[in-house]
């Protein structure tokens, strides 16, 4: 869990917090923060002119700045890759975490896998979310620590879900970003209710969606999987020996699969498959 | 001013050994953690809590983010000793000797000024000769100089007669290869020479040097006083101080500083560093070594005044948290410095121009 | 070259160079050899683990032995 503070003269990241963070505690003045962030607008004769956003943390900013729009979405970006750059203690892996019965299932997240698709879909079918884009994978003891945020998908998964789930709640499309269409979904209730509780990692699935494929859950043998799963890890080069470790310790207790898969419904019945 | 910022404080602290008196529960650590952070201290601010065994008492929130910065400078030594060594194998195949500068050379060579020390580029003095044979076999070994375009290659060339920096293809690491510690180009001319005749050599390394203690610190003063680049200033404080407070061991070593700093003709920058570095981190230099330098130097009582405002207001963290009047101003003052310093005026306005048309049009590497 | 570590899961194993962050897949007899030659283990011995794990005849081991040390030393992962 991290306590953030956000700075923002921008109305739609207020809205943005307000839409999607009305339900997270707000601290005291008093308590630690970890990490401050800023979202502006970019100010002086630009603001007239295709008018910019910036992010900063901590004074520094990581990325170029972004059409005004763009604010919630680079909000949400610019947060990820403070917490992807500080937050050492655990090993940071690029995937979706959720949870069902105890069990841990992490999906890491290649271009074209489907997996913020797979994951929104679950999470509104009895899986927990711990978070979209993050696992957190604490070295002192080897489990996952929650960090729920909203949900963002792209281009036509957003309609995707919407039809699959009426009780989803997303905000407003921003179009024409760098990744295409983006929107943000609510993260279900058990989320947040949850986010102190964290998971035993119990299953490694890589996604693969392609077209009119057999929907199929491989067994991927484990130093394959290791090997891979360490190009998907933010700070694998940072932690050095204690990541590796950590890696290396998760690969051995879980059950690693490819998954192919062509349509949403025979995805979920098989990521289900793993846990009865 | 500078006074009542954290991270001076602490660093002064550290300084006089006083450290482990602060009230560990009550202190401002987000402050600390956050002013530290935006000057590239943090992971030095961590190391030195570490080194005096006082990171069990620090309150666990803010001591996470000691810990993880620590595995940050860990991290960054490692990929220096790679680098090190690969560069070493590149150019000892070719018999070419190389000094190596800055973090690299204090990471490598285990000086105090390593503590928590991060950086990105490897900086390597080698002689003018064997320039073109070093760049050749950088290049035969995987480093490239990067896409710059036409002018810039140009004017690392012909005008600054150096060479851009080169990036490793796999490993995307990036090193500077100098051939003098200032530009070629600048008023004063240090003779690089003198610097290899004090240098020292590394064991099992053969080829490889650092620059002797002496050295290091006029280097460090050169590199900061010269330059122009603030953002870092305290950082680049705090690593004069460790290198004076470790360089100079005794009463005779002052003398000895001053001696080679006018054998190579740098007492301006070196008096800059006794200078602040007393002044800012309270480094223990007697003041009579500070007069001296300053006389040295042959700056007026009036130009020295001055120089003493831009200085303060320029290296003072910038950060929400301690605001400083004036200093957005005299960061630009001294970096149109430190431009004269390293250009004939004749090559100064245009390519001043043309940084500023870079970063306005938001063209990022210039 | 500094140390190594390694997973194994037959019939593979990843050999994670501490140094230099590099990660290698390798076969677990491979992974095995590796071992012995940075244990300094004596050349016959070598030869003849190789012998039997490939069933090999002797001069095949020696060129088998040959070609995977240099590979290993352009991996850096011997000295």
């Amino acid at each position: 869990m991290f306590n953030i503070a956000v700075a923002s003269n921008i109305f739609a990241v207020a809205r943005h917090l307000k839409h999607f963070y009305a339900d997270y505690t707000v601290n005291d003045s008093g308590d630690f923060t970890d990490l401050y962030v800023e979202v502006k607008a970019v100010g002086g004769l630009r603001r007239f002119y295709k008018p910019q956003v910036t992010f900063t943390f901590d004074g520094y900013e990581p990325f170029a700045p972004l059409p005004l729009n763009q604010a919630p979405a680079m909000f949400e970006w610019g947060l990820n890759w403070a917490i992807a750059n500080t937050a050492h203690q655990y090993l940071i892996i690029h995937s979706a975490i959720i949870e069902k019965d105890g069990y841990g299932l992490i999906m890491p997240g290649t271009p074209g896998s489907g997996k913020s698709t797979l994951c929104a879909a679950l999470i509104n079918r009895g899986w927990r979310l711990l978070s979209d884009e993050m696992a957190l994978l604490s070295l002192d003891d080897g489990l996952i620590y929650p960090a729920p945020r909203p949900v963002s998908l792209k281009n036509k998964s957003i309609q995707i879900i919407k039809d699959f789930s009426a009780e989803a709640v997303f905000g407003e499309v921003v179009p024409d970003t760098l990744k295409g269409d983006i929107a943000h979904m609510v993260a279900p209730e058990s989320a947040l209710l949850q986010q102190s509780t964290p998971v035993k990692p119990a299953f490694l699935v890589f996604p693969h969606y392609q077209d009119n494929a057999e929907k199929q859950l491989k067994q991927l043998p484990k130093a394959r999987a290791l090997m891979t799963l360490a190009e998907h890890a933010f700070n694998f080069n940072i932690l050095g020996e204690e990541g590796f470790d950590a890696m290396a310790n998760m690969i051995d207790q879980v059950e690693c699969y490819d998954f192919t898969y062509a349509d949403l419904a025979t995805a979920l019945e098989g990521i289900d498959s793993l846990v009865k | 001013m500078l006074d009542d910022h954290l991270v001076v404080q602490f660093l002064r602290d550290y300084g006089q050994e006083t450290l482990h008196t602060i009230n560990f529960m009550e202190y401002p650590w987000e402050t600390l953690i956050r002013q530290s952070r935006r000057v590239n201290l943090l992971s030095r601010i961590a190391f030195f809590l570490r080194e005096l065994e006082l990171l069990d008492s620090v309150p666990e929130q803010p001591r996470i983010h000691f810990i993880n910065s620590i595995k940050l400078s860990d991290a960054n030594a490692r990929s220096a000793k790679v680098e090190v060594k690969a560069i070493h194998k590149a150019l000892s195949a070719a018999e070419v000797d190389f000094v190596l500068l800055k973090g690299a050379a204090y990471v490598w060579s285990g000086v105090d000024a390593g503590k928590g020390r991060l950086f990105t580029d490897t900086d390597i003095l080698v002689t003018k000769e064997t320039l073109p044979a070093a760049e050749r076999a950088l290049a035969h070994n995987g480093w490239f100089t990067s896409s710059l375009d036409r002018y810039t290659q140009q004017f690392y060339r012909e005008w600054m007669h150096e060479i851009p920096p080169m990036t490793h293809l796999k490993r995307q690491t990036t090193v500077d290869v100098h051939h003098t510690i200032i530009p070629p180009t600048s008023r004063l001319k240090p003779k690089p020479t003198k610097l290899w005749q004090q240098a020292d050599a590394m064991q099992n390394m053969p080829g490889l040097f650092v620059l002797s203690p002496i050295d290091m610190i006029i280097h460090s003063a050169t590199h900061l006083f010269h330059e122009g680049e603030f953002d870092q200033g305290l950082r680049d404080i705090s690593d004069l101080d460790l290198l004076i407070r470790q360089g100079v061991v005794s009463e005779d070593k002052w003398q000895e500083l001053l001696n080679r700093s006018e054998e190579l003709d740098l007492v301006k920058p070196v008096y800059y560093a006794l200078n602040f570095s007393y002044k800012i981190l309270h480094t223990p230099v007697p003041d009579e070594i500070i007069a001296r330098a300053r006389k040295l130097s042959k700056m007026s009582y009036v130009s020295s005044k001055m120089m003493d405002m831009l200085f303060s207001r320029a290296l003072a963290t910038k950060h929400e948290t301690s605001p400083v009047k004036g200093q957005g101003f005299a960061r630009f003052l001294l970096y149109i410095r430190s431009h004269w310093l390293k250009m004939p005026v004749h090559l100064l306005i245009p390519h001043l121009c043309r940084k500023s048309w870079l970063r306005l049009t938001g063209q990022k590497d210039h | 070259m500094g140390s190594l570590k390694s997973y194994s899961c037959e019939p593979e194993t990843v050999i994670y160079n501490v140094e230099s962050g590099d990660m290698h897949l390798l076969s677990a007899s491979n992974a095995e050899l590796l071992g012995l030659i940075n244990q300094k283990v004596e050349i016959p011995h070598l030869l003849q683990k190789i012998i039997d794990t490939f069933q090999l005849s002797g001069s095949e081991a020696e060129e088998y032995l040959f070609n995977l040390k240099s590979e290993y030393r352009k991996l850096n992962l011997i000295n």
